[in-house]
């Protein structure tokens, strides 16, 4: 056989079977699903909504110190979004942390902090007037000129990230390109990181048109209960300092969308301007080189970051997370964790899964005869669906925190290729975690595997580990091995 | 008749004709095929942003190239900590997950690949994968057509040797390797 050929045949999308789903359908499905539990859920964010706003309402009086003096014009009060997001909100832990106006006039920007019952700081992120975080109707709400609120449930810009052993989160965001009217339109393709949070309840407006709208650059995150300012290069182009605000060091920086934004790491060598455009950000407890240019702390040092060149971010030093506390939560040893990990094969000539957004704990099953309501059909011809399991001796109750790990490796003749992916479930002590591989059938030899468990490692502890970091060692705590034999 | 949305239109028919090729794309060089629609989904979100940046014309589809492999690059070192975590691990053992590979020399193939520097590995992916020409790849990389035929000869030749190497099965070598592809 052919080189090209070997190459061609060798390409992991060539029998991939694409479903080309509508531009909303992982959500409409997502709601048309959980429609029933989507009507509780409204009832609770009814109460949710009333109490939220008697409490912002009460705090208004000393949260409009904060706003700048030129408050922009009052817009009238709309409907509030409903967006699912983060349970188990404390709602008497909300704060508007900052308040930021907005560079072509109009309500100003906002940033406020809440925590939740699963040791989480969220951040909600947009338009703000009279203490609340939200968007506005333009371009949006069928242009009806006024302000939606968000509740608890809805983001808007923001993100949760896990607390610190005395419930300070760390987290960094730039969120370039973003509509002014800070509005998640359902009618556009919402980003993973919103995605990821929003399971229910937009169905209703996912069929708008959205129409042409203004879009910001906006900075904003929590930098550490050390922080106390940040320089940043204002729109001006001259550097500016301004205090962090609330206990954990909140920023929040809003400029006109920059054109041609880019990073240098991302720089082509033969483009005229240096630059290419990301459309994106960046996100993560370091503060990377970017709009900051320093933060202070209180022991006086000072973390600086290289100053960016019109719009090209220069590489350079970080910002660690400094005063970043480990969590005390329980620490675990390997032979507590240590279960017996089992691997059952069920070989099928059809393999099902069920229908709609990706569920981590979906398992595809065997369906040669029928197609189980709720499931669709995939070719599973010449492939081995093999369940491995294991019993979790620790709980996860944050994702963002910990997971499970569970690694597969093939058999050196087949390649000797390594593959893995997290659990990236809630998952209890004593419960039954089971997740699926495919091998191939033909694909003769001793498989083996490893499940670990990776506990809390810091913000961006997963990101130090380095090379092979599934692997035990490293704070990665081994739960069991596995393997089986395809003869 | 209902006024239609120009700019709706227009995403919807970009969505249409190259949601499977950017999909696969993605799928092609990401580890978790877990996250392989939520960053296609992100290649749409941005189109959608910069819907006016988009060329017309046979430019769309290199366009979205490279919107996905900003995006793609973003995913492997981004957020997501699984990424971070096993997407080092499968480049690491130059492994997918959840491969639905069905030819005994893909998986060896595969590794060989992975095994390229990663400017050989992507102009073998873009001209080999996604059969683009070698003006088009050089649209997607940034770089002359001279730099991509180079680049596809070396990759071709180390790979020849990679899969000829110790304890590989031997690759018959019986045609002129074509520098200037399809």
């Amino acid at each position: 056989m052919d080189l090209d050929q070997l190459i061609r045949d060798a390409d992991p999308a060539r029998h991939l079977d694409i479903d080309l789903p509508e531009p909303h359908a992982r959500i409409t499905s997502s709601a048309r699903r959980e429609g029933r539990v989507a009507a509780i859920l409204v009832l609770v964010a009814v109460v949710v909504v009333v109490v939220a706003v008697a409490v912002v309402f009460l705090g208004v009086r000393h949260q409009r110190a904060a706003q700048p003096a030129s408050m922009p014009r009052a817009l009238p009060l709309g409907g509030a979004l409903h967006q699912a997001g983060p349970t188990g909100v404390l709602s008497n832990t909300r704060r508007l942390l900052q308040v930021y106006p907005d560079p072509d006039g109009g309500p100003a920007w906002g940033l406020a902090t809440y925590q939740t019952q699963s040791a989480m700081t969220c951040l909600q992120v947009g338009r703000s007037q009279h203490g609340l975080v939200g968007a506005i109707g333009e371009g949006a709400f069928g242009n009806d000129g006024r302000f939606h609120p968000f509740t608890f449930s809805d983001l808007g810009l923001g993100t949760c990230a896990s607390d610190d052993a005395r419930g300070h989160a760390f987290l960094n965001i730039a969120d370039r390109r973003f509509p002014a009217n800070a509005a998640q339109e359902p009618c556009t393709v919402p980003p993973p990181r919103i995605l990821s949070r929003m399971p229910a309840r937009i169905s209703d407006r996912v069929d708008r048109p959205c129409p042409n709208r203004p879009i910001r650059d906006v900075y904003f995150g929590l930098l550490g209960p050390d922080a106390t300012s940040i320089t940043y290069v204002a729109g001006n182009g001259r550097q500016r300092t301004e205090p962090t605000r609330g206990p954990d060091g909140a920023y929040l920086i809003v400029r006109l969308a920059a054109t041609g934004f880019c990073d240098l790491q991302r720089v082509r060598a033969t483009a005229p301007a240096g630059c290419v455009d990301n459309a994106g950000g960046q996100s993560g407890a370091t503060l990377s080189p970017g709009e900051i240019v320093a933060v202070r702390y209180r022991d006086g040092h000072t973390c600086r970051l290289p100053t960016p060149q019109g719009n090209i971010v220069q590489l350079g030093s970080q910002c660690p997370p400094i005063g970043y506390t480990a969590p005390a939560g329980p620490s675990y040893t390997a032979t507590q964790l240590a279960a017996p990990v089992t691997a059952r094969k069920l070989l099928a000539q059809r393999y099902c899964q069920r229908s709609g957004s990706y569920q981590p704990a979906a398992l595809p099953i065997p369906c040669d005869t029928s197609v189980p309501p709720g499931y669709r059909p995939f070719p599973g011809q010449r492939q081995l669906l093999v369940y491995i399991s294991w019993t979790a001796r620790a709980p996860v109750k944050n994702t963002q925190a910990s997971s499970y790990s569970y690694t597969l490796q093939h058999p050196r003749a087949c390649g000797g290729t390594t593959e893995g992916n997290s659990t990236q479930a809630i998952i209890r002590t004593g419960e039954r975690v089971t997740r699926p591989f495919f091998v191939l059938d033909s694909c003769h030899g001793t498989y083996t595997g490893v499940v670990t468990y990776i506990p809390n490692l810091g913000p961006d502890g997963a990101r130090n580990l380095g090379l092979g970091s599934a692997s035990p060692g490293n704070g990665v705590l081994l739960v069991g091995r596995f393997s089986f034999t395809v003869p | 008749m209902c006024p239609v949305d120009p700019r709706r239109a227009r995403f919807d028919a970009l969505y249409a004709d190259h949601y499977r090729a950017v999909y696969a794309y993605v799928y092609r060089r990401l580890a978790l095929t877990a996250d392989v629609p939520d960053v296609t989904a992100e290649v749409f979100a941005v189109v959608w942003r910069r819907l006016d940046d988009v060329p017309a014309g046979d430019g769309e589809r290199l366009w979205l190239y490279g919107v996905a492999r900003r995006c793609v690059a973003r995913a492997r070192r981004g957020d997501l900590r699984r990424v971070r975590l096993l997407g080092r691990l499968t480049e690491q053992a130059g492994g997918w997950t959840d491969p639905p590979y069905a030819d005994s020399r893909a998986p060896e193939v595969r590794a060989a690949i992975e095994r390229l520097r990663s400017r050989d590995r992507e102009v073998l992916r873009l001209v080999m994968w996604e059969q683009l020409s070698h003006a088009e790849a050089a649209v997607v990389l940034g770089c002359s057509v001279n730099a991509v035929a180079q680049r596809l000869h070396t990759a071709r030749e180390r790979l020849r040797a990679e899969l000829a190497g110790p304890g590989a099965r031997s690759v018959e070598s019986t045609q002129k390797v074509d520098i200037h592809g399809p």
